[in-house]
């Protein structure tokens, strides 16, 4: 339920990058380059990559495998954060080129993306969690509701990625 | 099912009690997770912005009784219409019906409780810190003042300068929250705590009415956080969402604002049709006539709704295929709140109503809601608005459609519920006496607006020159509005004169149907002993006379009456067919809710005042009640 009302939080802002795009003679506004394609793609192909562990884990924890639960979690978790690095170190580097006050652009550009980031972490936070109550042995094949959740709230944050990669990084180069 | 309790009596129940029971004092009333306290809670709060929200009115009808008054002068004046709108919808209409549904969604599906009891607790006290937090703007000075839609760029911060208008956006967001998280929360109770038998097409009309809105809510709701969220970076942090300076464009925050503001119209609207329904099945005593297609319409509204937000903005500047979808879709609307309005006629068709006051509510609402119907149509065709947008007419049309559509049955809730939630019946007169004034107080007030708007008198204005016409008009309308006031307050009397003294209520001094009525009045804290037995829409008619309803103490083998360990226990039910009875253990009560609203009210403070340490303080206050939400009762 709340993932509904947060995928409608996401389409909305969606819906205003694009109404505004339809306005504005320039996009990106104000000269402001496209933002470089090759850094992003590769963390894309990542953090949907990092699903897969995710699902994985799940499985394993439902099969009563306990050690391929969090074997397979710390690998999701580390493919997580290397997208989040990358994705902190493309915002100091655009910091230089535009910022949120720069123009509308810029405020949606960095609105986007630094709310999805916020979302990766309260994802990472999810599956941190339930890492530690495996390493504790809280849940099990049996107690598994929340290991169930935080996947699920995961691939969500997956696919608003690509929700807003396909608008703001490609979509905008290939229009 | 055999091996039937009919009813449990003193020493039974007992240890129910002991464990459902609330701590004494003030502990307690921090604490509580019972749905029936945080339902009157609801009540009593929302009510109270309502009487608020009145008096603006009040104020605001004594300045445009006479031409060039300068009673308030223009900036009171755009601060109390702000607030008075803000007030009405936000803080009064729509947490009314999480009352409404609070109190009533679990005793009409026979469960104990909400599915998420302290995440209840949550949304009550996130809405009544949001309410304080926006009013709280009347002791710095500084009130919101951009109307109570609050459109960019009027709203951006070169043309409003001063707090006002970030507390309205800060409290806007804030308040969404509670909204939404309520909405979850009667979501999963709806479709899991029924009880046993009560499949989809046995539910109550006005469960499927709160379940409507519940969903509505989620999926309108976060374009108002939004909009609200963007005017305050606009504001705060010198972003240019709304800013054509800077490349945004204003008409982005009138989409945005609308996406949720016209389906919140139908928020208040399709709960209110849910209580005409409860109200006139009890009084003509026969069940709804076509219940199925009651329900359709429900959905059908709910799904229509969000085809209709650009109807706000037919001003604009739309292309014309634009204009004419939404005009469709805008005229299609009528379609199924007339089903319902055919279905109520048809049910009091050759039957003899008692006239009593919640019946009154409910064919004053019918009347006035089909006026505001009919100039609702009116404005849904393109030129016509084009000719009457932001003039009186519109003023009028939506004030008929939200007294009619939603505070008459609102009213008509009242009287029908208060002896089930007090145990007392209400005067016998007062009640005639307030619906009177409050539907003559309504029509004066109001139909003489049309005619204002017809002949030019534009909306938000303070005053106006004497000799355009309007003066006559103007005097009737705010005489209305005192007739009005005298009905309301006509209501708080009454409410609080039976409380103090009327009657003792029987368990269902109406013979109504549902489930509410099969118990005491007010209902024991743990609701029902056992789960009640449901074989049809309309349990309560099933029985003989004399006869009280069948209810099933044990699942399983497991008692639900003795034995229960001091835990708060309820029974769960399989989505569609409400089968396959489950006992799951039920959080108690707990300071958690309390303490998290609490840290979500600096973050709004700390937001407003960018004082770090008050942010740092609430964040931590914040994530600590998070980490320590499942735990006991602190």
């Amino acid at each position: 339920m709340a993932i509904l009302t947060e995928a409608t939080l996401f389409a909305l802002l969606l819906f205003s990058y694009f109404y505004l795009w339809s306005q504005s003679a320039q996009w990106p506004q104000g000269g402001v380059e496209s933002p470089a394609l090759l850094g992003v793609s590769l963390r894309t192909v990542l953090l949907l990559a990092s699903s897969i562990p995710a699902q994985l884990a799940e499985r394993s924890l439902k099969r009563g495998d306990r050690r391929s639960f969090v074997r397979y979690l710390s690998m999701a978790l580390v493919m997580a954060g290397i997208f989040l690095i990358g994705h902190i170190q493309d915002n100091v580097r655009d910091w230089h080129r535009f910022r949120p006050s720069t123009n509308a652009y810029g405020s949606l550009f960095y609105t986007i993306t630094n709310l999805h980031a916020l979302h990766l972490v309260v994802g990472m936070t999810f599956l941190g969690f339930v890492l530690v109550r495996g390493l504790r042995g809280t849940v099990d094949s049996r107690h598994h509701r929340a290991v169930e959740v935080a996947v699920l709230y995961w691939h969500f944050v997956d696919v608003v990625w690509i929700a807003v990669f396909s608008s703001l990084y490609l979509s905008v180069r290939f229009a | 099912m055999t091996a039937l309790e009919p009813r449990l009596h003193g020493a039974e129940t007992a240890e129910l009690e002991r464990v459902w029971r609330d701590r004494p004092g003030i502990a307690g009333w921090l604490t509580t997770v019972d749905h029936k306290r945080i339902g009157k809670r609801y009540f009593v709060t929302a009510f109270t912005f309502l009487l608020i929200g009145g008096l603006e009115a009040m104020l605001l009808r004594a300045q445009l009784a006479s031409p060039e008054n300068d009673l308030l002068g223009p900036d009171r004046y755009n601060q109390l219409m702000t607030m008075h709108g803000t007030t009405m919808i936000l803080l009064f209409n729509t947490p009314m019906f999480a009352a409404f549904g609070n109190y009533l969604v679990p005793l009409q599906i026979g469960a104990r409780d909400m599915a998420f009891p302290r995440l209840n607790a949550l949304s009550y006290w996130i809405f009544l810190f949001s309410g304080l937090f926006m009013y709280a703007s009347f002791l710095t000075g500084a009130v919101p003042n951009g109307g109570w839609f609050s459109y960019a760029p009027l709203t951006a911060s070169e043309f409003s300068q001063g707090h006002g208008l970030d507390f309205w956006a800060i409290g806007v967001t804030f308040l969404g929250i509670s909204t939404t998280v309520g909405g979850v929360n009667f979501i999963v109770t709806i479709l899991r705590m029924r009880t046993p038998g009560m499949s989809f097409n046995r539910m109550p009309l006005f469960v499927w009415s709160i379940l409507t809105m519940a969903m509505m809510i989620l999926f309108a709701l976060p374009s108002v956080t939004l909009a609200g969220v963007l005017l305050e970076l606009d504001r705060s942090f010198g972003m240019h969402f709304f800013d054509p300076g800077g490349g945004g464009d204003p008409l982005l925050y009138q989409h945005l604002f609308w996406i949720w503001g016209h389906p919140e119209v139908y928020i208040v609207f399709i709960p209110a049709t849910g209580i005409i329904s409860m109200v006139i099945a009890a009084m003509v005593r026969r069940p709804i006539v076509g219940y199925s297609l009651v329900v359709a319409a429900l959905v059908a509204t709910g799904f229509i709704s969000f085809g209709l937000w650009l109807h706000h903005m037919f001003a604009t500047g739309l292309p014309f295929l634009v204009a004419s979808f939404f005009s469709a879709a805008s005229l299609l609307v009528a379609i199924p709140s007339g089903m319902q309005i055919f279905a109520w006629l048809a049910t009091m068709n050759e039957a003899r109503p008692r006239f009593d006051t919640p019946m009154l509510f409910a064919i004053g609402f019918i009347v006035t809601f089909v006026i505001g119907g009919i100039t609702g149509v009116m404005v849904a065709v393109v030129p016509w608005d084009q000719a009457i947008t932001d003039s009186y007419f519109v003023v009028a049309h939506f004030h008929y459609v939200l007294i009619g559509g939603s505070v008459m049955p609102i009213l008509a809730g009242v009287y029908f519920w208060y002896p089930k939630v007090t145990g007392r019946m209400m005067t016998r007169h007062l009640g005639k006496v307030a619906f009177w004034l409050i539907f003559v107080g309504m029509q004066v007030t109001f139909f003489p607006q049309h005619i204002l708007g017809i002949v030019g008198m534009p909306r938000r204005i303070y005053t106006y020159h004497r000799g355009l016409g309007w003066d006559l008009m103007n005097r009737i309308s705010s005489i209305g509005a005192g007739v009005l006031a005298l009905g309301f307050l006509t209501v708080t009397a009454d409410l609080v004169v039976s409380w103090r003294r009327a009657q003792p209520a029987p368990n269902d001094p109406w013979g109504a149907e549902t489930l509410e009525w099969s118990i005491s009045s007010p209902p024991p804290d743990y609701n029902f002993a056992g789960y009640p037995l449901v074989g049809s829409r309309q349990p309560m008619w099933d029985l003989e006379p004399g006869e009280t309803l069948a209810t099933e103490t044990e699942v399983g083998g497991e008692s639900l009456v003795h034995d229960q360990g001091g835990h708060h226990h309820a029974w769960v039910t399989s989505v569609l067919d409400a089968e396959a009875v489950e006992i799951v253990t039920m959080p108690t009560p707990a300071y958690w809710p309390l303490f998290l609203a609490f840290g979500l009210l600096m973050l709004s403070v700390a937001t407003l005042s960018q004082n770090v340490v008050v942010a740092l303080l609430g964040g931590l206050l914040t994530a600590y009640s998070f980490y320590r939400w499942h735990g006991g009762a602190s």
